[in-house]
């Protein structure tokens, strides 16, 4: 009986893991930047409308500012642990990628020794939404969503 | 605090045995948070991150944490297995062997982080399920030598024990039951050495990093080594009880002899 149950608790995780694919190699590829905005927001004492979660380049480049991903629009993540964000002048900065807890948290290093942490929140073969706090501007969350434009290799 | 069993535990060991294996849990749950960014003492919110995940169609994260509660189940398995089955023969060690279990895990944990850890999400999984199973160990034995009265590896069910108590403290009649008055003094040390474990395990990583794991291992050790002295101690206090019972029975024996 005992190894009935066993066998059949390892088999229900077994095949979970068996029939999807871990969230480190789904993030390999290119992947490109198609929108930002908040996704919650405090807004004292004012009404919030859908235009309010909406940011503009400028109030973009205000929030990132601070940040390591700041103008990058392309995000080319290798399996060596490697991310370069490509800018929209050219430029690019090479940085260390690495996942945590079930997959659900992203964290980057390496320039400048900043260390900066963001949430997984959706990660398909080809799409990827990312959240990070905020409290410039406003206070609120932040939803970056992106689409593959190229598979890891 | 590991010698006795059920109902034959006193107050005393009770609030010894919770407060130390609490304040390691709580140094465990927060050194995790640290690095791994998983809870690894309770379950609750995998259960409900398990559910979250079924629900998006993230099979691989639903098995992962599938995986990781299962862990904590066999901890409590493999503790309340060894305890029940060696209990009577050899009580110290039947007790102890869970801790030993458990030191072992933090200390594969500690090593392999300290040297090895890349920070791949496979080692990320891993070592957050070995630190779940370390604690299911840990939870097993401190709730299967109590009879249930000491849980240390999370606070939900104390917190609500607490509520219930004052609520019954409203009454003269149980604030005068010496029995609920325990029960409070055990509960409050266990939620305080929680506490206190994960501020002083935050405290530590931030200034001697990785090494936490070997601490709370050492707090582990007290727990063993602190019974295997009192069991020593007993043993050594029985023997003398003996022999000067021996020779006062041959005393007087001898004096019998003598007026004879």
């Amino acid at each position: 009986m005992y190894i009935i149950v066993l066998a059949l608790l390892f088999g229900i995780v077994a095949t979970l893991l068996a029939n999807d694919t871990s969230p480190d190699l789904k993030l390999l590829g290119r992947w490109e930047e198609v929108l930002w905005k908040y996704e919650k927001l405090d807004a004292p004492g004012g009404e919030i409308s859908e235009s309010t979660f909406q940011i503009n380049d400028q109030v973009k480049q205000e929030i990132s500012k601070g940040l390591v991903i700041h103008e990058a629009e392309i995000w080319e993540v290798e399996p060596d642990g490697k991310i370069n964000l490509y800018k929209k002048n050219g430029k690019k900065d090479v940085l260390q990628w690495r996942l945590k807890g079930r997959g659900n948290i992203l964290k980057l290093s390496g320039k400048d020794n900043s260390l900066e942490h963001y949430q997984i929140q959706k990660l398909t073969a080809d799409t990827m939404e990312i959240h990070f706090n905020t409290d410039l501007q406003a206070r609120g969350i932040i939803k970056m969503k992106f689409v593959k434009i190229e598979n890891g290799k | 605090m590991l010698r006795k069993f059920s109902n034959s535990r006193t107050l005393g060991d009770n609030i010894k045995l919770g407060s130390l294996t609490a304040f390691s849990a709580g140094m465990v749950n927060v050194t995790s948070v640290m690095i791994f960014f998983a809870f690894t003492s309770n379950v609750t919110g995998h259960y409900a991150v398990l559910a979250e995940e079924i629900a998006k169609g993230n099979w691989y994260q639903a098995g992962v944490v599938a995986a990781w509660i299962m862990l904590f189940f066999f901890g409590g398995f493999v503790s309340n297995f060894v305890i029940i089955h060696f209990n009577k023969t050899y009580t110290y060690l039947a007790h102890a062997i869970p801790v030993i279990i458990e030191i072992c895990c933090l200390l594969i944990v500690g090593t392999y982080v300290q040297f090895y850890y890349s920070e791949t999400l496979l080692e990320t999984e891993l070592l957050v399920a070995l630190m779940l199973f370390a604690m299911g160990v840990q939870n097993g034995l401190t709730a299967s030598i109590s009879n249930s009265a000491v849980k240390t590896t999370h606070l939900t069910g104390l917190i609500t024990d607490l509520g219930m108590l004052f609520s019954m403290f409203t009454k003269r009649e149980y604030r005068q039951s010496s029995q609920l008055r325990g029960k409070l003094k055990i509960q409050l040390a266990i939620m305080l050495s929680y506490l206190m474990g994960g501020i002083s395990a935050g405290y530590i990583y931030l200034t001697i990093s990785y090494n936490v794991f070997y601490i709370v291992c050492l707090f582990l050790l007290v727990v063993i080594g602190y019974d295997y002295y009192k069991l020593k101690f007993y043993e050594l206090l029985n023997k003398r009880e003996i022999r000067s019972r021996r020779n006062l029975a041959l005393n007087k024996s001898k004096r019998v002899l003598e007026k004879v």
